[in-house]
């Protein structure tokens, strides 16, 4: 499949990602700027970087794939993952931002451990959990990178994985996230001009899209209304308005408030930024999706056409993107541009989750929690440490994926949602919220994510998605726990701009 | 038809998508720099 044109593309690509990892290093004289990048991210280099750790490894191929197989009611998804990027910023970032500057957080746990007065219990929970999750999420997109890489080059599995593995951690470990937030500007920029690009060929190809629409209403009538009415007639049917809505809250709350994504907003420079790049990120962002989307709808009405055929494979429609470019773009530049943006995608997520994992291990559990008298420097080395291991215990999982990844990854973003999203917005907007209610809505949140998640998957099937039963018994839990304990300090409170306000009045 | 779609879809996922821009225009003019 590769030609000359592709190897040395990619080649460069490799190379001014590790120069840039290169010029980071010179940046780093202490751990505030290794996880942090100095809370100097101006502008763009925020918003995208809030867009690419919302943008997973797998966008292109499951996007498409998604709207090949299910059609239009499956379009929200392209309203939602974008919201995810805003939400973040609103609800969150606007107070994290404020709160987190004025008193020296690195990280979400260090808020949470002020405003709750847990500087022990809870950081150590929502960092383990962090941890886990993002390991989980890890081995999916290093799955990912060697899909593209295996299809690419025609090399062996754990090749791909080693190559990508070693280019990755290298300007992580040696950058942090300068060279994290500075790559995936290049990565964002590659990958949306890219979209731009080659996405419109391939509808125009199938027709354009008022014909792709009708050649999917001949396949099912169902694809081109806002939702399916049941999900009882085809197990591609079940986006039904119900579980849009439980779809919904999982990717717009659970996203935002995943580590990997909420972490950035403590990096930006400035607070003015939160004004407009909600609709920025939401912008640019929706377009992206939503032609990666129709490039899925072109790709199936090609197919029903008899145009193209796609691999006789489980995951057939994970080919939707790859199979429309290699028909509408047979031009061996444009190719050669399109392997890169899809790397582009896979690893601007990949080394933000690294760094993630790195930055809990170190921060919130070495040194706060193991060695609170270990010096900067010594921090600093865990980080890398940690990133390394991480890097190097997911590729090893990678190379033999759990043959459930797939569910391993939904179960991610659900206990994302399900364990973080109301100790956080509690924490943020409501005075009542105590330290008995964080932790136990965060433990009893984890705990009934994993419930409802197995038992959705391996007992019967749940109406709507698994993560909405245990948000809901963790809200519950916060709010009757809260109730009957004593609340936090006043001070605290008021440190930590407690109460129902996104900017403080 | 719209865009080959039913109008009611169009109208449902355009709105929507209306609907999410109006929220985060009015969410940037009403912030506060200052603050």
């Amino acid at each position: 499949m590769a030609d000359l044109i592709t190897f040395v593309l990619i080649g460069l690509y490799f190379v001014v990602l590790i120069g840039i990892g290169s010029w980071a290093s010179k940046k780093i004289h202490n751990t505030e700027d290794y996880i942090l990048a100095g809370r100097s991210l101006g502008f763009w280099v925020f918003t995208i970087l809030i867009i690419c750790s919302v943008c997973s490894g797998m966008t292109l191929l499951g996007v498409s794939g998604f709207g090949y197989s299910s059609g239009w009611p499956g379009i929200w998804e392209q309203i939602f993952v974008p919201l995810a990027a805003s939400f973040c910023i609103i609800v969150f970032g606007v107070k994290l931002h404020a709160v987190g500057k004025e008193r020296g957080y690195m990280t979400v746990q260090d808020y949470l451990a002020d405003r709750f007065e847990s500087p022990r219990a809870l950081r150590g929970l929502s960092a383990v959990s962090g941890i886990i999750v993002s390991l989980v999420y890890l081995v999916g997109q290093y799955t990912a990178i060697s899909i593209v890489l295996v299809w690419l080059f025609g090399i062996p599995h754990w090749e791909a994985l080693l190559i990508s593995g070693v280019i990755i951690t290298a300007y992580t470990v040696v950058g942090g996230l300068y060279a994290v937030s500075w790559t995936t500007l290049i990565q964002g920029g590659i990958l949306i001009l890219g979209v731009f690009l080659m996405a419109p060929f391939v509808i125009v190809s199938a027709g354009g899209l008022s014909h792709i629409n009708t050649v999917l209403a001949g396949v099912d009538p169902n694809f081109v209304e806002p939702w399916f009415p049941s999900p009882a007639y085809a197990p591609y049917a079940f986006a039904t308005p119900e579980f849009l809505v439980s779809f919904g809250i999982l990717l717009m709350v659970g996203l935002a408030c995943a580590p990997h994504v909420i972490n950035n907003v403590l990096a930006a420079k400035e607070a003015r930024y939160f004004k407009w790049a909600p609709l920025v990120a939401f912008g640019i962002y929706g377009v992206v999706m939503f032609l990666v989307k129709f490039t899925g709808f072109a790709v199936r009405s090609l197919v029903e056409e008899g145009t193209i055929v796609l691999p006789a494979t489980v995951n057939a429609q994970d080919f939707a993107f790859i199979s429309g470019v290699e028909y509408a773009m047979p031009n061996v530049a444009l190719w050669a541009l399109f392997a890169v943006i899809v790397l582009a995608a896979v690893m601007s997520t990949t080394d933000r989750l690294m760094l993630t994992v790195g930055t809990m291990f170190a921060w919130d559990i070495y040194k706060n929690i193991l060695r609170p008298s270990a010096p900067d420097k010594e921090v600093l080395l865990v980080s890398k440490v940690a990133v390394i291991v991480a890097a190097g215990s997911t590729l090893w999982l990678a190379i033999n994926p759990p043959p459930m990844l797939a569910w391993l990854i939904w179960m991610g973003i659900g206990v994302m949602l399900a364990t973080f999203a109301v100790p956080l917005l509690a924490g943020l907007y409501w005075r009542g919220a105590t330290k008995e209610g964080a932790i136990a809505s965060m433990g009893l949140g984890l705990v009934a994510a994993t419930v409802f998640g197995y038992w959705h998957q391996f007992v019967a099937p749940l109406p709507v998605h698994f993560s909405l039963y245990a948000l809901v018994i963790s809200a519950l839990t916060m709010v009757v726990v809260s109730l009957v304990t004593a609340s936090n300090s006043r001070g605290a409170l008021d440190n930590t701009q407690t109460g129902w306000f996104i900017q403080s009045p | 038809m719209f865009f080959g779609l039913p109008l009611h879809t169009g109208l449902i996922v355009s709105g929507a998508v209306a609907l999410v821009i109006v929220v985060l225009t009015l969410w940037g003019l009403s912030f506060r720099e200052a603050s």
